[in-house]
């Protein structure tokens, strides 16, 4: 349970911090802290163990929870994982994306001229000249497809949803014992009252 | 619970019939539909509840100040289970 709001904050920062990268602000060394948030949130220290009404306050809190604890847990090993691996292999492979603005356009006849400035040089990870262009024109950032941009939020909106889901089922099948737990407790009390 | 002869019977169908008959008495056949079994399980049903005093049977079945008093306990068991706060449901409130 513990790994639960870590593990979802280590996968939007992954997507946080490939973000900030992608705007200059960190270097590619930016990856290789979202692989250590990844492998910290997956080993988030298990706690003291917890007693009488400590204990069952715990699982009254968590109650929602806990018996999708164990594919929850399952379920976040192989997000942190994924992140951890994606960021470590972005971080040796960064995207080389080169900024640059239309500063000018010149009409001659039916062919159009610009003339082009270098804004940016984020260098990546690739062979020298290969590279990703940004182009900028009338205050928009054209941003191409980029994989690590579709790895990073694919990882981060998937194992959203996919807690959301597993906590939502287990809600409603929480509830529905709750039922039957009731429907057995007038089953047996009725039996007495009627013997 | 059991009752004569091998006879188990079902601690909801006697609820059903106690809770039906607690709005006055009835004829056989209406309360064979309102319990929802066959006649002839039915017919156990209510020699069941007249040996254990709950039921007169004649023209119309209906409940004896034993039975009334009974159908009044369940009723008030089944209000206070189901109206017991779901604690799953707790928070959507």
């Amino acid at each position: 349970m513990r790994v639960l709001v870590p593990s979802l904050v280590a996968v939007w920062s992954g997507v946080y911090v490939h973000v900030l990268y992608l705007g200059g602000v960190v270097g590619p060394w930016g990856y290789l802290a979202a692989a250590a948030a990844a492998l910290a949130a997956l080993f988030v220290p298990g706690g003291r163990r917890m007693e009488g009404l400590e204990a069952l306050e715990y699982l009254y809190r968590w109650r929602r929870v806990c018996v999708a604890a164990v594919p929850l847990k399952a379920l976040a090993a192989a997000a942190m994982a994924a992140l951890a691996a994606l960021s470590v292999a972005v971080f040796l492979h960064p995207p080389h994306l080169l900024y640059v603005e239309v500063q000018e356009r010149v009409a001659v006849g039916n062919l159009t001229f610009y003339t082009l400035r270098v804004v940016r040089d984020v260098p990546g990870g690739g062979p020298p000249g290969e590279g990703v262009v940004v182009l900028m024109a009338d205050g928009r950032v054209y941003m191409p497809f980029l994989w690590e941009t579709a790895a990073f939020l694919a990882l981060a909106v998937g194992y959203t949803v996919a807690v959301a889901s597993l906590v939502a089922f287990w809600r409603a099948l929480g509830s529905s014992a709750e039922g039957v737990r009731r429907a057995l407790e007038f089953y047996e009390r009725a039996r007495r009252l009627l013997t | 619970m059991s009752g004569r002869g091998g006879f188990l019977p079902d601690v909801y169908v006697v609820a059903r019939i106690l809770h039906a008959l607690m709005g006055g008495p009835m004829p056989r056949s209406r309360l064979a539909a309102v319990a929802r079994v066959n006649y002839r399980r039915f017919q156990e049903y209510l020699q069941f509840l007249v040996e254990r005093g709950y039921v007169t049977d004649g023209e119309v079945v209906s409940l004896t100040p034993k039975g009334a008093e009974v159908a009044a306990e369940l009723e008030r068991l089944l209000s206070e289970i189901l109206g017991r706060e779901d604690p799953f449901e707790k928070r959507r409130k």
